[in-house]
């Protein structure tokens, strides 16, 4: 038998995962970037050949799964891969935007040879 | 359509879908806006870790509230900074954008010198 209160819950929750979807949500595109980037890079050596590659495929994969979330957004993605050699890289970003609907998220991923940074960045319409 | 607080708040939704042709977004004006604040900002200097992280963030605010001085009313920006130690090891940066193509666009430029590189990206979203 359904008590009052877990009625109340469970509209609570479906209000809750409404209001997700409408809204930009870090933890599920931080998964997706994880998922992307173990898959394309893993544990390879940095190689300037594979480099182009891995760009393309960690962009473009990223970029379908987000579409693939079905909400109303805009969306960038941004990858810099770089070999790891000792050399210092900083990455910053301003914008423009409105703070309650629009978000974004910086994903670092490293394994011996190379460092991986992605960004994306999602703008409500 | 209620009346905005505030000067920077981006205007609520109407029906107007496509900006005007002078209120488009123009990458041509953006990328020698970011040129020059490259020039002026990094211009000489050499890779300082201590500084490093303060002329990114100062490069991406200063480069965000000259694009929004050009007018460009209804849309949204991003501004992307990275900079880089040059020490001849390989690095690539690119992105992917969904966005509607007759609206937004983007800029972009490089600067190089002897002991750094700094890669500026600027992106144009429409507010519909």
């Amino acid at each position: 038998m359904i008590s009052a209160e877990e009625v109340t819950d469970e509209e609570k929750q479906a209000k809750e995962a409404e209001r997700l979807a409408r809204i930009f949500h870090p933890p599920e595109i931080n998964d997706i970037i994880s998922e992307v980037i173990t898959e394309v890079v893993g544990q390879q050596t940095y190689h300037y050949s594979k480099v182009g590659e891995w760009h393309g495929n960690i962009t473009e994969q990223v970029l379908q799964r987000l579409v693939g979330l079905g909400k109303g957004f805009k969306w960038i993605v941004t990858c810099v891969i770089m070999q790891k050699a000792g050399a210092g890289l900083h990455a910053s970003h301003s914008c423009y935007w409105d703070a309650k609907t629009d978000g974004s998220v910086t994903y670092t991923y490293d394994n011996r040879t190379t460092n991986v940074v992605v960004q994306v960045h999602g703008v409500s319409i | 359509m209620s009346k905005l607080k505030g000067k920077d708040v981006p205007q609520e939704p109407n029906f107007q879908i496509r900006p005007p042709f002078s209120k488009k977004f123009k990458p041509g004006a953006v990328k020698e806006l970011i040129a020059t604040t490259l020039n002026d900002t990094l211009g000489g200097r050499l890779y300082d870790p201590n500084k490093v992280s303060n002329w990114s963030k100062s490069i991406a605010d200063s480069v965000k509230s000259q694009v929004k001085t050009l007018g460009y009313d209804r849309y949204k920006i991003v501004v992307e900074v990275v900079i880089g130690e040059q020490r001849g090891e390989g690095v690539r940066m690119g992105s992917r954008c969904l966005w509607d193509s007759d609206t937004d666009n983007y800029a972009s430029e490089v600067y190089m010198n002897d002991s750094l590189f700094c890669c500026t990206a600027v992106f144009g979203l429409y507010y519909y």
